[in-house]
């Protein structure tokens, strides 16, 4: 059959697939211990930002934090299509779509996005949408597309729970619980950022950047094994932009990101999960929050570094080819 | 996008003026903190172990079913948090709709459309099943709620049978109405009824064996899910909206239309008198539509702490009452 015949054309890769070399560490004999960080609880990890990366869309970003790395097209502000299934747009519709790359975590993840993308995406609109002026924009559609290159995932050490044989009960990890909340939440942050960045890149107009942050509560996992977490609110500790394993003998108790506009002093879209308020009280949530938009602001230096140095980028050029244009015209049009 | 509404934009206005009023009156002349009343029982589907139906004037009416079956650990020595959150699985989907939603739950990794699949956002594909995200919601509260992450009860451990064997959870939710934007309230208060009337068989077996547990038939001597005298309850997520100064809890399809901001917030009862924890807090998607121009694109910090403490204030006693039919209803049959 022709599907069987060898394609010449191509440099083939064997049949029977490769498999990578696996190098070992020479030092580790055991399991690898996460790391732990050494940074301050209220400082962010480094952020890289940069704009203007893919030239075949409006704007772009990408960002890195850690072990993160995303990269966002944004496509438009383009005519909707001029069928009779679609209703007028006074204001500018705004769709955002957020995908891991399956090589993105330890887990493969499919081609199809799963329900956990797709409210990601959905969150990340909520961010975005109040912030740009979509009213400018009438019949026209703007595109936020975020594609997860990489993601902080550490393995099956973080993955697994060891249940202790002969026990009826599966004895979680306290520091295990939460993770997902904490490893989105990170990765939801960044998505606010970067789409924000690429947004200015596209020149779309905005009331505001919108920057994300993420903290965390923790409380002390002694102070916590039988007694109410009522009793271990005083020793509490929030950590920004937490990082997958939790500090070294906490429990984390609640988790909150937020899109923040540092200029308004508004939150565009707010996602807190864990237990914040306790008896109808709700400082411990202010506390939280405002932990939150400490992160959002630190990320708002960046975010502003960023846009301007894409301001400057564009103004440098056009500052150089501005004299040229006259005596270049010509060259140009002959060559 | 938000939930379409026939309202024009100088109705909308109008409505926007008439809510931002120190004191705010609304449509329906309700206070800012009163709930429009509802018809809920539960329990009645004899296939199930717990099942509720909930009608709402505006959102409707929905089923919810809850199945649970006994499962094997997909491993003995180790199971993985993705595993366990595998546990439960919510869907919800429409009834009558030539789009079914089944956004399957957050660690579920199942595929499925959105509920949103048929609303009138215009064509924006990559949005549209952002809404079904209700399955996703309606999970998160569930295992953040009662207790919390870091408070060390989870409802997983409830499931637990014996090494090696757990029950796993299928919560159905069956919006008999077809609509693109489910209330919130709708979803989670069924849910959160129907959790509370879900018995499990009693195991008959030792807890500690491997083998295969079995169960009496006996369904008077069947466990609860939830302990109906003790706490955390099955939590429940309340949508807030607010309008200038002015914040209202249960709002109307046209108040979303005509708010400025809105949250989802998750509590959950913690003692007899109604008090609540938050489990859970959400943005929500509003209309913005009325107001002036450029005037709020968020939520302020102070509008926030009014938000939620308004939510649980009020709500408690809501909760409480919504848990004391529940009971009612159980013992009467």
């Amino acid at each position: 059959m022709a599907a069987k015949a060898p394609d010449r054309r191509r440099n083939n890769p064997p049949s029977h697939g490769t498999t990578p070399p696996v190098f070992l560490s020479s030092a580790s004999s055991g399991a690898v211990k996460p790391k732990q960080s050494s940074r301050p609880p209220n400082e962010i990890r480094k952020i890289f930002l940069r704009t203007g990366l893919i030239s075949s869309v409006t704007g772009s970003s990408f960002l890195e934090i850690a072990p993160l790395k995303l990269s966002i097209s944004v496509l438009g502000p383009r005519p909707l299509p001029r069928t009779s299934s679609t209703p007028f747009a006074a204001q500018a519709i705004l769709t955002t779509e957020v995908k891991f790359a399956p090589f993105a975590s330890t887990v493969r993840r499919g081609y199809v996005r799963d329900s956990s993308e797709r409210d990601l995406g959905s969150r990340l609109y909520q961010a975005l949408v109040g912030a740009i002026r979509r009213e400018l924009y009438p019949k026209s559609r703007i595109e936020v597309v975020v594609t997860i290159l990489d993601s902080e995932d550490e393995g099956d050490d973080v993955n697994t729970v060891y249940m202790e044989e002969g026990k009826t009960t599966v004895e979680t990890k306290f520091w295990d619980a939460g993770r997902s909340e904490r490893a989105l939440g990170v990765v939801l942050a960044g998505c606010i950022t970067a789409a924000s960045a690429a947004l200015a890149d596209a020149g779309i107009e905005m009331f505001d950047l919108v920057s994300g942050g993420v903290a965390t509560s923790f409380v002390d996992e002694v102070g916590l094994k039988g007694k109410g977490v009522g009793d271990a609110v005083s020793n509490k500790l929030y950590v920004r932009d937490p990082a997958i394993a939790p500090p070294e003998g906490k429990v984390p108790l609640a988790t909150c990101v937020l899109g923040y506009m540092a200029a308004r002093d508004e939150i565009s879209e707010l996602w807190i999960s864990g237990k914040v308020g306790t008896k109808n009280g709700t400082a411990e949530m202010d506390e939280l929050v405002d932990e939150a938009i400490a992160a959002a602001r630190s990320a708002r230096g960046v975010l502003n570094e960023a846009a301007k140095e894409r301001v400057q980028f564009i103004v440098d050029k056009t500052g150089t080819t501005e004299p040229l244009k006259e005596e270049s015209t010509d060259v140009q049009m002959t060559g | 996008m938000p939930p379409p509404t026939p309202l024009s934009p100088p109705e909308l206005s109008y409505l926007y003026t008439s809510l931002s009023l120190t004191p705010p009156i609304r449509l329906d002349l309700r206070q800012p903190s009163q709930f429009r009343p509802i018809i809920a029982e539960c329990s009645f589907l004899p296939h199930c172990n717990g099942s509720s139906r909930i009608c709402m004037t505006e959102a409707g009416e929905c089923i919810v079913g809850i199945k649970a079956e006994v499962e094997k650990d997909a491993t003995t020595k180790y199971a993985t948090v993705i595993e366990r959150e595998k546990w439960i699985e919510v869907s919800v989907e429409v009834a009558g709709g030539g789009v079914a939603g089944a956004g399957s739950g957050s660690g579920g990794g199942g595929g499925g459309v959105g509920i949103g699949g048929i609303s009138g956002a215009g064509g924006a594909t990559g949005r549209d099943e952002g809404d079904g995200g209700a399955a996703v919601w309606l999970k998160e509260g569930l295992l953040a709620g009662g207790g919390g992450a870091g408070a060390g009860w989870s409802i997983l451990d409830r499931l637990v049978i014996s090494s090696g064997w757990h029950w796993k959870l299928y919560i159905d939710v069956l919006l008999l109405t077809p609509t693109s934007h489910p209330s919130p309230l709708l979803l989670s208060t069924a849910v959160n009824m129907a959790l509370s009337s879900t018995y499990l068989p009693k195991l008959t077996s030792p807890h500690d064996i491997d083998d295969i547990p079995t169960f009496s038939d006996d369904w008077a001597i069947s466990t609860p899910l939830y302990e109906p005298t003790s706490f955390p309850k099955p939590p429940i997520s309340l949508p807030v909206v607010a309008v200038g100064d002015n914040v209202f809890l249960d709002p109307s399809v046209a108040e979303v239309a005509a708010a400025e901001a809105g949250l989802v917030i998750t509590l959950s009862l913690v003692d007899e008198e109604g008090s609540c924890d938050v489990v859970g807090v959400r943005s929500m998607e509003v209309g913005r539509a009325g107001g002036k121009e450029g005037e709020r694109k968020g939520i302020g910090r102070k509008l926030l702490r009014e938000m939620v403490g308004a939510c649980v204030k009020e709500a408690g006693e809501v909760i409480k009452g919504l848990g004391e039919t529940t009971q009612k209803q159980m013992f009467r049959a």
